[in-house]
């Protein structure tokens, strides 16, 4: 059998990043980099002029050179008029996060030994359309085709669910990352996956837990020398560092310590777990509410959550486990790697959307008969990692294929799965009411299974108009200002009719996030249609600019 | 540079407190192109270091994300932009000045010396000489249009302006400030006797201005060589004389005296308060000095003002005035942190010299208690210099305050308080925490605290069903076996029970009760030794599992468990290409906004071109 094609899951996060591919019997793995970690810092360091450091390597210099670090740069991603300046050249998000992608990439090549040029992106949920726009650009100057974008948590439940199929079960993916937030309630019917709710905050994530425990130890400080570590990038840098460890520290152990050395002072200020928990009590309420949210908009209680899938490496914090044990009376589940789930979820992912001839699927369709088929599939949930899966490292063991036996010879194949995304966004038209006054209606309402298509009819405006213009919006709100406008379709060229005259606007959003509009003009049937695609602020020669440089340009 | 620029760079300046770009970078306009450029880049470069620290994080991304607005408005626009901030600062100080002038105004007029006076303030706030003239001279231009009538409300006699503090008070001045203390009391007292209630408010200001300058020594000794200027040529001298004591009255209020006339309901409480000397012997025994501090009144007047002129008056006051606990001054829900501040509440505190007491905890609390003591804290800290000594008094035995002492220096103490149902005789008391410096402030926690008592029915029910729990779960053993209840601290384990489930189950039942779930479950005392136990493992999809057993008195056992997956009917079938969806089109229109009729509402496809 052909080694397939790659097309790389990458889960490009606010602190760390994975990648993962799915192997030819169908079995979802995690890309080691290069220093041999299955996760990689999403920092960069420049040391020159377009030449940068990624990864592990970089996060040894951000003390050491403060100025010239790079890191959370997925919080600005997609965030016009943001450039950082590192040695007199300006880099908007995307180029910071292509230059991330470029490095992964570059991994994934040395690891696997074959070009992977395809790949596909995971972002929170909760993600615009503009920042997801800017991911996909992010993957287009990094040298990657990105075949599509996809959320992270219906990735992590691809990745859960694989084990589970056949069931009829809810559960949350609750992501708590390095700087987003994202709950999501899924359902698993059979063989299918739907995403049933979904609520997040982009600007909640383990940075917050860090900077409560840098403000408390700076507080501390500032009290007792009147001097503020935070005044100052090194040592802000230095603090921050030391704080994130003992952050981590505090998951397993009881008490910390935390030494700060400023300007000649030192001071060693203690820590508690508990006193811990107290500085960010309020960060887990916003996620507790986030949580009772989702429910609420999937209509749900805790009673009816099945299980709880943690993602993201926040989740390990007592506090954030508690909490959720709390409120749904159970522990949740620890099966799943948090830091690895959405990088398989989103491997697999690829499979199922964009490689139908993948062999571990082929496997599957060489049987003849359909229901032979269907039979086969929900077999073992709880079986272990496929045998014909050379040297499982025990890492990439949560989601596997199944061996079968298929045409007489044995290999391993994924059971298939459809995967239901909802729209996180409202998607609207901006129109004109009865007193001409602009208003937006939505097309597409929030948690609208995709792929749609929502059909609205509406009128002109004036008599004798010749053209139409689509204003397309995204958000929640009733005027512009609340909403982002983020397109127009103009239909011209029509007869001049009374005012009343009907005109048809179509929306087609699928699970590519890509929206096509159409506009039919019902009397004489003209339209015109236009294609939304997941694009962000820069134009195609800044895309390819960038390409070039960033090719040129030395990663190490 | 147009408005939504300097909107946006304004939102930005009030966020880091700066009043314009040009102070915010250290720019002058006579500065080269480079440095200003030099300027901006190290900040951007700040910036770019500072943007993940939280403390910097909103103004090091304003700066990100506005680097070229900035590099435009500090170069190109340069010129344009001080102009702007100047200004704007000069609408800022005429502003000030206004409301001087509009305190000033009498009939419309405006006194020499009053003109002087606006002529000084001018000054210090920076204004030019012919600025001034031009703005008194629309300013009273304007006034003379307007009726006389609103001018007429000042008090026709008795101009405050040629008032001498000792006139006012009637005492000699030489007299020593008790004797001033007595004679403001007694001044005040006649003043409220008096019919005319315009005239007495216009008194009550008066009293309080002069009693302001000459209770405090550095207040008095300034005023006193101001009137020994004064005096050899009245004439001449009369502005030098007038205008530290006239613009307090009348700076936070354009119109003073209209505002006050209500006060003439307050009275007995400001009497109370302040100036009658009897001020709340009961609650402020402790060592602050009793001055007749019109503070209470003057504390309503400036309140929201926002005026910084007769605030810096009161700072200088030699005694910190007190808050005072029993009439509430403040409105109730002003809970939370607070100071001794003697000025405006809710203005930022200024940097001082002196000790300052601060208290982060409400000033009441209320314990509702049961059986065991139940404890509060609240923190205090010195938000002023040097040192705080003090010392933390509770008045009820049952109310408990540690540490008695307080040092504070530039740490924060915890102050617990605690109640004690025990130690209290009634069923509800109240009792207070007063905590009072060396120099003079105090804060007092009134406490409420309320013993609950369980009501005898409660007992009653409660005991009922423990002995009915107890005999239904002994039944078939003695009846009288005592203790009924196996409890779960003191009684050691007599039977243990492990049981250890793979995959996790959902519940794990005993004798169709819950009892837990998950991989492993250890169950000390599941049931009394020697009762049968019916266990039931479920999961769902999987087959339950059960079993039967008695364990024995001491008997320990490890139960594994394995559960095996429901021989279960595949799921319903879907189709091969399960893996694209492609829902069926809504055939229905969404959102049928307008059918065709035009006297439909909404029918509007977007603003569009109109035919000509």
């Amino acid at each position: 059998m052909a080694a397939p094609e790659i097309v790389l899951g990458i889960d490009l996060g606010t602190t760390y990043s994975a990648m993962a591919y799915v192997d030819q019997y169908g079995k979802p793995r995690i890309i080691v980099s290069s220093e041999g970690a299955p996760t990689t810092p999403s920092v960069v360091y420049f040391y020159d002029a377009d030449a940068f450091v990624v990864g592990s390597e970089a996060v040894k210099m951000v003390v050491a050179d403060t100025s010239n670090i790079a890191r959370f740069i997925k919080r600005s991603m997609g965030e016009e008029d943001f450039s950082l300046e590192y040695f007199r050249q300006g880099y908007t998000p995307q180029e910071l996060s292509a230059i991330i992608l470029r490095k992964l990439k570059i991994d994934a090549e040395e690891a696997l030994g074959v070009p992977c040029d395809k790949a596909v992106i995971t972002v929170p949920a909760y993600f615009n359309s503009t920042q997801r726009g800017a991911t996909a650009e992010a993957g287009i100057v990094a040298g990657l085709e990105v075949l599509s974008i996809i959320n992270e948590p219906t990735a992590a439940a691809i990745a859960y669910g694989m084990n589970r199929l056949g069931k009829d079960q809810s559960f949350m993916v609750f992501d708590l990352g390095g700087g987003t937030f994202d709950v999501t309630v899924m359902r698993i019917e059979g063989r299918s996956l739907r995403t049933v709710a979904t609520d997040g905050n982009a600007e909640l994530g383990g940075k917050d837990w860090d900077d409560r425990l840098v403000s408390y130890v700076a507080e501390q400080f500032a009290a007792r020398f009147r001097v503020d570590p935070r005044d100052h990038p090194q040592p802000y840098q230095e603090l921050y560092e030391r704080c994130l460890a003992v952050k981590v520290a505090l998951s397993s152990q009881q008490r910390a310590v935390i030494p700060v050395n400023y300007r000649g002072k030192r001071m060693a200020v203690p820590i508690t777990a508990e006193r811990f928990t107290a500085l960010c009590h309020d960060l887990v309420e916003q996620c507790s509410d986030t949580c009772n949210l989702v429910l609420e908009k999937a209509r749900m209680s805790w009673r009816d959550i099945d299980d709880i899938v943690l993602v993201g490496g926040s989740t390990r914090m007592p506090m954030v486990r508690h909490e959720l044990g709390r409120l749904w009376g159970r522990a949740p589940n620890r099966e799943m790697n948090p830091d690895e789930c959405v990088a398989l979820g989103a491997a697999l992912a690829a499979v199922f959307r964009h490689q139908p001839d993948h062999p571990a699927l082929q496997g599957s369709l060489h049987i003849p008969d359909e229901s032979n088929g269907q039979q086969a599939a929900p077999t073992q949930p709880t079986s272990g990692p496929a045998p014909a899966a050379p040297s499982d490292d025990g890492r990439s063991g949560e989601a596997g294929g199944e061996p079968d036996v298929a045409q007489g010879h044995v290999t391993s194949r994924l059971p298939e799965m459809s995967v239901t995304d909802v729209a996180t966004h409202p998607l609207g038209i901006i129109v004109l009411d009865s007193n001409l006054r602009e208003r937006t209606v939505e097309l597409i309402p929030e948690g609208t299974p995709l792929p749609t298509e929502k059909r609205g009819r509406f009128a002109y405006a004036y008599d004798n108009m010749t053209a139409v213009r689509v204003e397309i919006t995204e958000g929640h709100g009733a005027t512009r200002d609340e909403v982002t406008v983020i397109g127009e379709v103009i239909l011209d060229h029509l007869p001049p009719r009374p005012r009343g005259t009907p005109i048809d606007v179509i929306y087609r959003y699928n699970t590519n996030q890509i929206l096509e509009v159409d506009i039919i003009d019902v009397g004489t049937g003209a339209s015109r249609s236009a294609t939304r695609s997941i694009r962000g602020s820069l134009s195609e020669e800044k895309l390819r600019a960038a390409r070039l440089l960033l090719e040129r340009s030395q990663i190490v | 540079m147009d408005s939504r620029d300097l909107e946006q760079i304004d939102a930005f300046l009030s966020e880091v407190g700066q009043a314009s770009l040009l102070e915010y970078y250290g720019v002058q306009t006579t500065m080269s192109p480079q440095d200003i450029a030099t300027r901006i880049k190290s900040k951007r470069t700040w910036a770019q270091a500072q943007q993940a620290n939280p403390k910097f994080r909103a103004e090091a991304l304003w700066l990100i994300k506005n680097n070229k607005l900035v590099h435009r408005i500090l170069g190109a626009e340069l010129q344009a932009y001080s102009e702007a901030v100047s200004s704007k600062e000069r609408d800022r100080k005429l502003e000030m000045l206004d409301l001087f002038v509009q305190g000033s105004l009498v009939h419309g007029k405006l006194s020499n010396t009053a003109e002087g006076a606006i002529r000084r303030q001018a000054t210090e706030l920076g204004l030019s000489e012919p600025e001034v003239s031009r703005y008194l001279e629309e300013k009273l231009e304007q006034v003379s249009h307007i009726s006389p009538g609103d001018a007429d409300i000042l008090p026709p006699a008795s101009e405050p302006e040629e008032a001498d503090y000792y006139e006012v008070l009637k005492v000699s001045p030489d007299a020593t400030v008790e004797e001033i203390e007595q004679a403001y009391r007694a001044r005040y007292r006649w003043a409220r006797s008096l019919k005319d209630l315009q005239r007495a408010n216009a008194i009550y200001s008066q009293l309080d201005e002069a009693c302001q300058h000459l209770a405090s020594p550095e207040k008095r000794k300034a005023y006193d060589a101001r009137r020994a200027d004064a005096s050899p040529a009245p004439g001449t001298t009369a502005p030098q004389d007038k205008p530290e004591p006239r613009p307090p009255s009348a700076f936070p209020e354009p119109t003073p005296f209209p505002s006050r006339l209500p006060a003439r309901n307050s009275l007995p409480k400001s009497e109370d308060s302040a100036p009658s000397g009897e001020p709340q012997e009961e609650a402020f025994s402790g060592s602050y000095t009793p001055i007749p501090s019109p503070m209470p009144r003057w504390t309503d007047s400036a309140d929201g003002e926002g005026s910084s002129q007769p605030d810096s008056r009161m700072r200088e006051s030699p005694s910190v005035p007190l808050r005072l606990a029993e009439p509430a001054p403040e409105p109730p829900d002003r809970v939370g942190r607070r100071s001794f501040e003697p000025g405006t509440p809710g203005e930022p505190a200024r940097p001082r010299h002196t000790p300052r007491l601060q208290v982060d905890g409400p000033d009441h609390l209320a314990f509702s208690l049961l059986l065991r003591p139940k404890e509060t804290s609240i923190q205090v800290r010195n938000a002023g210099k040097g040192q705080i000594r003090g010392h933390v008094a509770s008045s009820q035995a049952w109310l408990q305050a540690t540490p008695k002492t307080l040092l504070l220096r530039r740490e924060s103490k915890t102050i617990r308080i605690a109640s004690h149902p025990r130690r209290m005789s009634g069923r509800s008391g109240r009792a207070r925490v007063t905590i009072s410096t060396s120099h003079g402030e105090r804060w007092v926690i009134t406490v409420d605290a309320h013993k609950r008592r369980i009501a005898f029915p409660v007992t009653l029910s409660l005991a009922l069903i423990l002995l009915a729990l107890a005999v239904t779960s002994r039944m078939g053993l003695l009846p009288f076996d005592i203790p009924f209840l196996p409890t779960p601290s003191a009684g050691e384990v007599r039977t243990f029970l492990h049981i250890n489930v793979a995959p996790p189950a959902d519940v794990i039942l005993i004798n169709d009760i819950p009892v837990g779930s998950g991989a492993s479950l250890p169950l000390e005392d599941p049931v009394p030794p020697g009762t049968a136990i019916e266990l039931e493992v479920r999961r769902a999809g999987h087959q339950t599992w059960t079993e039967s057993l008695v364990l024995a008195d001491g008997q320990r056992k490890t139960l594994k468990v394995e559960l095996l997956p429901e021989d279960k009917a595949p799921p319903p079938s879907e189709p091969a290409e399960a893996t694209t969806i492609v829902a069926p089109p809504d055939a229905a229109p969404a959102e049928p906004v307008a059918d065709d009729g035009s006297e439909q509402p909404a029918p509007g496809a977007g603003p569009a071109e109109n035919q000509p």
